[in-house]
Formats: C-alpha cells, structure tokens, sequence
C-alpha cells in the first residue's frame, strides 16, 4: 500500500507561516530501541507523527516548530500540509452480506413455522 | 542544569513521575513482603462516594444508557439450543456514551480527579476509544489533553482503527502523538508527563475502575426494574481487566451476587504486541487474547505501581471468539436489529450468542457494552486493511482460522462456539511469577489470603495450585544445576 499522507507539492515551495502541518520526529533509532522489542521492531526507528501549526514558513523536509491544538510548541521535520485522515469504510464484503441474508432468512422461515 | 532524557535515564526516574502525574501514594498500601498489598485499601480510596460518581458522570453526558433488547437476536440464538433453553439477550448501549463507549466512564472520574488536583492537562496513552474518550471528557472541563496512540508500522501503514481514534481525539481539541510500533510509547508518556506536568489518566487507577462501577450497577438496577430479576450472567470484552473489575464490582455494590461474570477476548494467539510485522495484521487493537491473557497474569505490569484493574479477581468464566465471528455477531446485529457498532465492542456480543444456550429462556444474558462505529473501525474498512495484508478471508469453521493469516466467518449461528480459557492454567502462570519473587521462603498466612482473593481461587485449590508451582520450580532450578554442572 503506498504512503497515503504525504503532501505532493514540490519540496522546494515554502509552506507558509499558520498552515495546518505534520511533523515527523524520530524518537529512538533503530538499535537504541528498548532491550525487550522483538528484533523485527529493533531494526526500526521508533517514530511519532504530530500535528500543529507552523510557527515559521519552511520548506517540506525542514526542521520547523509547530504549535500543537494545546498551545504547546514541538519540533520535527516537516512532513505534510493539511494532511488527510485516510481512515475510510473500505471495500464491501460481500460475504458478509449474503451472510446477513441467511440470517434474516433462517430467521423468517422459523417464525412461518 | 539540562534533563537527560535518555531512554535509560526516563525510564529509571519512573517511578518518581508516576508519583508525581498519578496524586496516588502507592505505598500506603503495600504489604510486607512484595506479593500482597491492601486491594481493597486501593479500590476504596478514591474520597468520592458512589453518588458523587453518578452524579459526576450525569453532569459529563456519561452512563445511563439504555439497556436494548434484541428479540430477533435471541431467536436466532435460540433456534441453536435445546427446548427451553436460550436466555433473552440484552444489550447495554454504551456508544450512547459522550464519545462513544464506556471509556467516558473511566475518563469522566479521571478527569474529575485531575480537576480537582488543580492539573493543567491530561496525558493517556491508548490507542483505543479511551483517548477519545479523555480528550471529549477533557473538554468538558476546559482541560488539556495529550494522547499517545501506537498507530503505524515502519512502512507508515497505520490501523485505521486508531487514525480514525486520532482524528475523534483531534476533533475534541487533544494534541495527539501518533507513533510507530513498540512499549517504548511507555518511555515517551513518561518523558511528556514530566515535560508537561500533566496529570497521568492511567487506565488503571482505582478511579478509572471506579467510573466503570456505574455500568455494572445500571445493568442490575435495569434488569430488575424491567424484569424483576438480576441477570444470570454478564459477558464482558476482557482485556486490561477494567472492564471486568468495574462491571463486577458494580454488580455486587448493587447486590446481583449470582450474577456470572464471563470475559471474552478475540483469540489472536500466535501475534506478537510488540511485532512491527504483526502489528497490521490483527483486525482487533484491543479486547484481544494479547492483552487479556498477559493482564490476567501479570496485572501490575502497567504505567502504575498497582493495577487496580484485575481479572482473575473478578472472572467465574473466560471465553475466547474468533475474529470472524465478531464481524459475523457485528453483521447481524446490523441486519437483524438494525444496529450499526463495533466491530471490537462486539466481542462480548459474539461470546453471549452462545453462552445464551446454555441458560433457561427465562433467565437474562446480558451483553456488557456497544461501541461507535464509523471509518477505520468498520469491518469492512477492517477486513479491507486484511486482505491487502494478504490474509484470506472465508467462510468456514471457527477452528480453520488462524490470526494473521486466516479469517473465517462461521456459515450460520449454529456454527459459532467458544474457547473455554483454563483458568487455573493461568491463576497457575500468575502463581509462577510470585515463586520467582519469593524464591524459597514459604508465604504468610496474609498472603496467601491475599492470593486467595486476587486468583478468585478456595484456600484449598490456591494450595494445590501454589504446590504445584512450587514444585516446577525446584524441578526447573534442579535441572537448570545438573546442566551447569
């Protein structure tokens, strides 16, 4: 699946100042993970996504502040614009339907018993 | 002076933080000896009388929420039992909840005790419907929320389940950190409750149990005010244990004492927590055998020194259900009582449409809670994220699925059943930890009482169970001395 949150616009065009933004902030690096991860986790950077707005206008990939909803200021490089939320209902499940259906239908035929 | 904040230096000044972000002094009640402590000392501290809980909760758009029944529902499940049997089944809609579970419940006290502590914020970290639940309690109280969410894997593919959750917790105005795979979310909640000075919403506070004691009591009251009886039993979605300590609890404060207690958990056995490959394949982030068996044995292993929340304490009976069958429970929900939630709430749900055979068709089952549904929590966003992770979808019978690679819906209700999860198995592996703590000394008479209550277990079998253990043990160290030698 590829990488749904990422802006396209060039990277050299300057985001202004008070846009809505995502910055990414790697926490801890692949090999100073905590002693107990599983290795496939150890061999990741461990990685947090925050959201805010921008305090200075700055091109995608910088290192900027934002001014998060509580009012507090973090730092990151810079992500996204106005990121979409791509949680969506995906696609039907069409067994599920007709399972639905049996349902109903077992249920009908009892009651005209 | 620049603080280090360091993995090993945050995580070494824990239990200070905890201390300072929780108000609670742990130590008061503990016991000698590390194994017991004053579980009731703990569960009774809150200086908040069950009325003012209600009443909190009243005022914060939280519990009395309807008990639904669900005619066609239990006549379904009864064309699968045998004459005169198939409890009614009752639904107990906690999606009617600000924010849409029962989590408002533990939130609302929460976020009481943090306004009366004269804290600035909150922090929580979950990646479930309790962050939204804080974040919407948080605004009733003009405070500020902080939420740490465990939402992608290294490949950024995140679990719609809790993009959906970041976007509700955005949406009451939280500031929402959304991580990658791994416990270390634990290292930056200390590191921000330090940097913050907010107060720690920990899910495992006897507040946030205490909240959940609401939900237990409507449920008695309910049923006898509608039908002139307790219900014969209570199916619970059992993960932390919160849900099953608060809803107990609450049963007993309202004298239903015979009502039986069953937790069910989604079997996801074979996935790792903690596995960034694992992580998007589950269709489940909470109300799962991933959590609900480790919690059951190891309860304090959470973000305070003392769980209040605690399973074995509380649990008759432990069902476990396929993913398959909760989407299956969740569909016909839908289509037969024209109600959309879950899916994860409807573990209970799943489990109740079975257990309902075995009860008279004058006695109540009732299913502990619903969730909101919407985008992400879907199952068919849900089983859409499944198949692109490769994992078939079927139909079929429940003992062909196999978590994270196989989902199978059962072709009809009579094709449902349930895991029975052993509990002495796991009052024997709870029992395993103790014997590492003490070593070779015997246990006071204090606690093994201690045990006793914690394992829900009778002096007799506790004994049994504890000799058993102990004599693995001296094998185990035995065996472990002859190869060294």
């Amino acid at each position: 699946m590829a990488e749904p949150r990422r802006c396209p616009d060039s990277p050299a065009r300057e985001i202004p100042a008070g846009s809505w933004v995502e910055i990414t902030q790697v926490v801890l690096r692949a090999g100073n993970r905590a002693p107990n991860v599983p290795a496939d986790t150890a061999a990741t950077d461990f990685v947090a996504r925050i959201r805010g707005f921008l305090v200075e206008s700055a091109p995608l990939g910088a290192h900027v502040t934002v001014r998060t909803l509580l009012g507090r200021e973090v730092s990151g490089e810079l992500a996204a614009v106005n990121p979409r939320n791509p949680a969506d209902f995906g696609n039907p499940v069409p067994e599920l339907l007709r399972l639905g259906l049996a349902a109903r239908q077992a249920l009908e035929k009892a009651s005209s018993r | 002076m620049t603080r280090d904040d360091s993995y090993a230096a945050v995580m070494s000044r824990r239990a200070e933080i905890m201390r300072r972000s929780v108000g609670i002094d742990y130590d008061r009640y503990e016991d000698e000896g590390g194994i017991a402590f004053d579980y009731d000392g703990l569960a009774g501290s809150p200086a908040m009388a069950f009325d003012e809980v209600r009443r909190i909760q009243r005022r914060n758009k939280v519990g009395d929420t309807p008990l639904l029944e669900v005619p066609r529902l239990t006549a379904l499940a009864r064309q699968t039992a045998a004459p005169g049997r198939g409890a009614r089944i009752l639904i107990k809609d906690e999606a009617a909840n600000a924010a849409g579970s029962f989590k408002a419940r533990r939130a609302s006290i929460c976020l009481a005790q943090a306004a009366d502590g004269g804290f600035e914020g909150v922090i929580a970290a979950t990646s479930g419907n309790y962050g939204a639940a804080i974040a919407s309690q948080a605004a009733m109280y003009g405070l500020k929320a902080l939420i740490l969410q465990e939402v992608f894997d290294s490949e950024g593919r995140g679990q719609p389940e809790v993009l959906e959750k970041t976007r509700a917790c955005e949406a009451y105005g939280a500031e929402v950190w959304q991580l990658t795979v791994g416990p270390e979310l634990f290292y930056i909640h200390l590191r921000l409750l330090e940097e913050t000075g907010y107060f720690n919403a920990s899910l495992y506070t006897p507040y946030a149990t205490l909240g959940i004691e609401t939900l237990g009591h409507e449920i008695a009251t309910q049923c006898v005010e509608r039908f002139g009886r307790p219900p014969a039993a209570v199916v619970v979605t059992h993960s932390g244990g919160g849900n099953v300590t608060g809803t107990a609890r609450g049963l007993h404060r309202a004298g239903a004492d015979g009502t039986t207690i069953v937790g069910a958990s989604v079997d996801l056995t074979g996935l790792h927590m903690a596995s960034d490959r694992d992580f998007n394949r589950k269709s489940f982030t909470t109300g799962h055998t991933g959590f609900g068996f480790p919690f059951s044995v190891d309860p304090d292993r959470v973000d305070v020194p003392r769980n209040a929340a605690r399973g074995l304490r509380y649990l008759d009976r432990y069902v476990t259900v396929t993913q398959g069958e909760v989407f299956y429970a969740t569909q016909l929900l839908a289509d037969l009582e024209g109600l959309e939630r879950g899916p994860a709430g409807n573990t209970s749900l799943a489990a109740a449409l079975v257990v309902a055979r075995e009860f008279g068709e004058d006695e109540l089952v009732v299913v502990q809670e619903t969730e909101y549904t919407g985008a992400g929590k879907h199952p068919t966003a849900q089983l859409t994220l499944a198949r692109e992770m490769g994992i078939e979808v079927a139909v079929g019978r429940r003992d062909e699925e196999r978590p994270g690679r196989k989902i199978v819906f059962p072709e009809s209700i009579e094709a449902m059943g349930v895991g029975e999860v052993d509990l002495s198995r796991l009052r024997r592996s709870y029992l395993r930890r103790v014997a590492a703590k003490v070593g070779e000394r015997q246990l006071e008479q204090h606690e093994l009482a201690f045990l006793e209550a914690d394992l829900k277990a009778a002096p007799d079998v506790l004994r049994e169970e504890w000799d058993a253990v102990r004599a693995d043990a001296r094998r185990d160290a035995a065996a472990a001395g002859a190869a060294r030698g």
